[in-house]
């Protein structure tokens, strides 16, 4: 059975406890081998909601690409944080996306009354904050966060695809596909991937 | 999936089939199914068993074709490679996982294979 969600139900319970700036943050790029990770963080003036925004990984680039103008152009505050792939391998990947959001959050003018986080949690946030598990489909502000990061990393990745263009980082983004694998096996790592990524490979062979 | 995309499916799995063939491989099952998963061939060749992936183009915007075994696909050839060999009892076989894209080219049918495209 199908039921409509209702996409500002945990907006419209902070909105109606009279908060003015409710944030949604979310983060894109956590499992690629290469390139960085990006956290977004973006808050709307209460009772908005563009229709069609939903879970970046539910849109295609194209449907992604139309809705985010509107995103940037309705919103009170957006910030963008990006960790690349030499922080992630000193910090470990959770550890760099958990920093990508807190800095994301941060970087919000006003300053957030709340946040709606993507997850199961984000460990020393600043702001009263409620994690939402699948938080990027129940929630607009979510949703809108994490259309922002997916964009914006998508754009990051076609500019590494001009410096390391071996590598058809334009189309899987740093993602694990067998393209990019054969690519990593003939050239071996670049400077955006990560080290600490390393695909499993069988005992005792190559 | 649509009854066209499935036929033109059906038709590189054919052309990559032929292609293993040519090479001295021998097919052993085409589209086994298990749950939600499908493996395109298993085939045999030197006493090693070949999982093969095929994907056919259907046109140039897609891109290369072996970027659309991501890592999710990968995963679940290889839930679909495990159940193959619990129902067929193997065990201590040497296997690999191979991909096959084919594509039409003009008149030409172009094919192209990744063996050991991925691990487990």
């Amino acid at each position: 059975m199908r039921v409509a969600l209702d996409k500002l139900h945990y907006e419209n319970r902070l909105w109606q406890q009279g908060l003015q700036h409710v944030a949604g943050v979310d983060e894109a790029g956590r499992g690629p081998l290469a390139g960085p990770v990006v956290a977004a963080a973006i808050m709307f003036p209460p009772g908005e909601c563009i229709p069609g925004v939903d879970d970046s990984k539910k849109l295609s680039p194209r449907a992604r690409a139309e809705v985010y103008p509107l995103l940037i152009e309705r919103c009170t505050s957006y910030a963008i944080s990006i960790v690349n792939a030499e922080e992630i391998d000193r910090l470990n990947i959770f550890q760099a996306t958990q920093m990508a959001m807190r800095e994301a959050i941060a970087g919000l003018a006003p300053r957030p009354e709340h946040v709606l986080i993507d997850g199961h949690r984000l460990l020393g946030c600043a702001f009263p904050h409620t994690a939402i598990v699948k938080g990027d489909r129940l929630s607009f502000t979510i949703g809108a966060a994490s259309i922002l990061a997916k964009v914006v990393r998508d754009e990051i990745m076609r500019y590494y695809h001009r410096r390391f263009p071996q590598y058809g980082f334009d189309q899987h983004k740093g993602y694990g596909t067998v393209a990019h694998l054969a690519a990593l096996k003939k050239l071996g790592p670049c400077a955006i991937h990560r080290r600490s990524f390393k695909p499993r490979r069988p005992a005792g062979r190559e | 999936m649509s009854q066209a995309s499935n036929k033109l499916g059906n038709w590189g799995e054919q052309r990559a089939a032929e292609y293993l063939e040519a090479l001295g491989y021998t097919i052993v099952t085409s589209n086994f199914r298990h749950g939600h998963g499908e493996i395109d061939l298993v085939a045999e060749h030197d006493g090693m068993l070949v999982f093969v992936e095929v994907k056919t183009q259907s046109s140039e915007a897609m891109g290369e074709a072996f970027n659309w075994v991501t890592r999710r696909k990968q995963r679940q050839i290889g839930r679909v490679a495990l159940a193959y060999l619990t129902v067929h009892k193997i065990e201590n076989r040497d296997c690999r996982f191979d991909v096959i894209a084919v594509a039409r080219r003009g008149g030409e049918v172009e094919i192209k294979h990744l063996p050991n495209a991925f691990w487990l």
